[in-house]
């Protein structure tokens, strides 16, 4: 196991819907992430894969609070976030913080883009006057952005920039935790590589952990010491990344993988094991089993 | 092989606030009857605007159409009325677009959607038209295809929806399918089944397939041709091999090597293409990769290249001043002389 880990995330548990709809019909109740347990080392990058509706999203922002879970806890740096104020978790906001797939609705249009990556600075107090533009202007390095754009509006910038600014502005309270959700997935495929290289830059220069929300599994490969597979709301395997794809356990997983489109015209694509999600919901009893050293799977039937 | 669809020197203009934009320049391509042709591009490379010029949805004004032909079948889809394009718009030419939740009318049932296709371009009514409106539902592999037919868009997941798209885009049997990025919104299991339905409606009616994606796997494992678009003009086209091995464009080049793959996993960064695709707005004057490329020469920074052949190769062409496997050959060298 890891040693006192970052983040340590048990038995997470959130629905939505339940109660009347307007015209009085009641609502079904989903659970949208169901006994989810799971952590992140410091410096460590978690992989969390699955199909849309599986409950990627709302782990990311159960995890930082923006919309807490039912159940379960979330202990952060040895704190339990979950039983904290508003004003309590404003220490840990700084810390962690989150990075989104949209990086055009992310920006307000109508703020200069200098201003939007100070507003956490000015917010929690950090710096102000001639200090905070120094710094902005650091950011802006930091992120390969041109500090002299500051004073420009999003709607000039393309959409490989704009995400820098999102990073800018996430990392600017130096946070020890990122959640990225889907950060490059709306991005020119020319564009990917260089947000993914600072991910990778700005990890290594502040020691940064993320939890990377994603489904182009081959770039996750890449970037990832560890995967988690969701299925339905539950993790259904979680191991170091070479693990997940040289011995991928659950159904559900060895399917994933199969999906990948490989670019190389010379190698095809493995035949894809059928694999129903419908037919597939994991038992609600079933509990995960450790196959090998921090390798786990959901049980599931042969 | 004869030509299916013929396009000849298609340029399309915007007006902008900020003056007149070129979205495609000069574009001219052939795709054979059978033929499954991808298209590669990002922002800015012309490659969706030129296929809603060819079928006439692009609104005119803002866009232009300078100039073009585009010879589908003996007729040229640029002269044709409004109506007559109709007729031949999902029927003759089916077509998938991205965005599954603004392509079908949410006020309307699935099944209404899909018979309206099939009673304008097919003959079949009563209950013959039924049937084939369940079997196309069953063909793209949704569940239940009966019960189905009388839901509404917004009862289907974001995958089911653009599985209805695909069987409304299938429903007349096309010769010639169009898909703009039509399984990027999806997931990887929900692409890996779409891929293998078109495959089979290939191998089924011999239908010809322009696919329109970002994504270098589904082209290596669907296309027959690959062509790379780039500023409104073609960068490099040929077949799926011989681009994917020998890539003659640095921006092919770039976006091969800039991929995940297995080999990268041993790498501390990922290779990456430098700058932002273009401002269509302020194209550069000469090859508009050339801001970008590492390996533009000067003259790539004032002229157009034009698109030629590969020396030896009827198919592989290429739009490059500079010659790729030389100074690739050469960087390598220099860089075993250094180590």
């Amino acid at each position: 196991m890891i040693p006192a880990p970052l983040l340590d995330v048990q038995n997470l548990m959130r629905s939505f819907g339940g109660g009347k709809s307007l015209l009085g019909r009641p609502r079904p109740v989903i659970n949208a992430i169901n006994d989810v347990s799971f952590q992140v080392a410091a410096g460590e990058t978690l992989g969390l894969v699955g199909e849309s509706g599986s409950g990627k999203s709302t782990v990311g922002r159960a995890v930082l609070q923006l919309d807490p879970a039912d159940s379960g806890s979330v202990r952060f740096a040895g704190t339990e976030l979950t039983i904290l104020g508003p004003q309590q978790m404003k220490p840990f906001r700084r810390r962690m913080q989150m990075i989104f797939q949209d990086p055009y609705s992310a920006l307000n249009p109508r703020m200069k883009v200098g201003r939007f990556v100070a507003e956490p600075l000015v917010v929690h107090g950090v710096a102000g006057g001639s200090a905070l533009t120094d710094r902005v202007a650091d950011l802006f390095r930091l992120v390969g952005l041109d500090p002299s754009f500051m004073t420009r509006y999003p709607h000039e910038f393309s959409g490989g920039q704009r995400q820098r600014i999102n990073i800018a502005r996430a990392i600017a309270l130096e946070p020890a935790f990122i959640v990225a959700d889907e950060p490059i997935t709306a991005l020119d495929v020319s564009i990917q590589a260089q947000i993914i290289n600072l991910f990778q830059d700005l990890q290594d220069q502040m020691g940064l952990a993320y939890l990377f929300i994603a489904h182009d599994l081959s770039m996750v490969r890449y970037l990832c010491q560890r995967v988690a597979v969701m299925l339905r709301g539950r993790i259904v395997e979680i191991a170091p990344t070479e693990n997940i794809f040289s011995d991928p356990q659950h159904p559900y997983t060895r399917s994933l993988l199969a999906a990948i489109p490989v670019p190389d015209p010379d190698r095809k694509r493995p035949d894809r094991p059928p694999f129903a999600v419908s037919e597939n919901i994991p038992p609600r009893e079933a509990g995960m089993i450790e196959v090998s050293p921090g390798h786990f799977v959901l049980e599931h039937k042969k | 092989m004869t030509a299916l669809l013929d396009i000849r020197n298609l340029t399309v203009e915007f007006d902008t606030p900020g003056g007149t934009v070129q979205a495609v320049n000069g574009l001219s391509y052939r795709v054979e009857e059978g033929e499954t042709l991808g298209i590669v591009g990002e922002s800015g490379s012309g490659k969706s605007v030129h296929i809603l010029a060819l079928l006439g949805l692009l609104p005119t004004p803002p866009a232009r159409i300078v100039s073009g032909e585009a010879w589908f079948n003996g007729q040229n889809l640029m002269t044709l009325s409004d109506r007559a394009l109709r007729e031949i718009r999902g029927g003759q030419i089916g077509m998938v677009f991205q965005d599954p939740m603004s392509s079908l009318n949410p006020v309307l049932t699935v099944g209404r959607q899909l018979r309206e296709v099939l009673q304008r371009h097919t003959g079949l009514r009563g209950h013959a038209l039924k049937a084939r409106m369940v079997e196309l539902l069953d063909i793209v592999g949704i569940p239940h295809p009966e019960a189905r037919l009388s839901q509404y868009p917004h009862e289907f997941s974001g995958g089911m929806r653009q599985r209805v798209l695909i069987a409304i885009g299938m429903a007349c049997n096309p010769r010639l399918l169009i898909a703009d990025e039509a399984t990027t919104a999806l997931d990887v299991t929900v692409q890996a089944q779409i891929l293998d339905l078109v495959r089979k409606l290939k191998a089924d009616f011999g239908t010809t397939v322009i696919w329109v994606t970002h994504d270098m796997g589904v082209v290596a494992e669907l296309a027959d041709t690959v062509q790379v678009m780039y500023g409104g003009r073609i960068m490099e086209r040929g077949p799926v091999r011989a681009v994917f091995h020998d890539p003659r464009s640095a921006y092919t080049w770039g976006l091969l090597k800039s991929l995940p793959t297995e080999g990268a996993r041993t790498q501390k960064r990922l290779y990456q293409i430098p700058g932002s695709p273009p401002n269509m707005a302020n194209m550069p004057a000469g090859d508009p990769f050339a801001p970008r490329n590492p390996f533009a020469t000067e003259r790539c920074h004032t002229e157009v290249p034009p698109l030629r052949n590969v020396d030896g190769s009827q198919d592989h062409q290429f739009a490059a001043w500079y010659d790729l496997p030389a100074l690739l050959a050469r960087e390598a060298a220099d860089a075993e002389a250094s180590s």
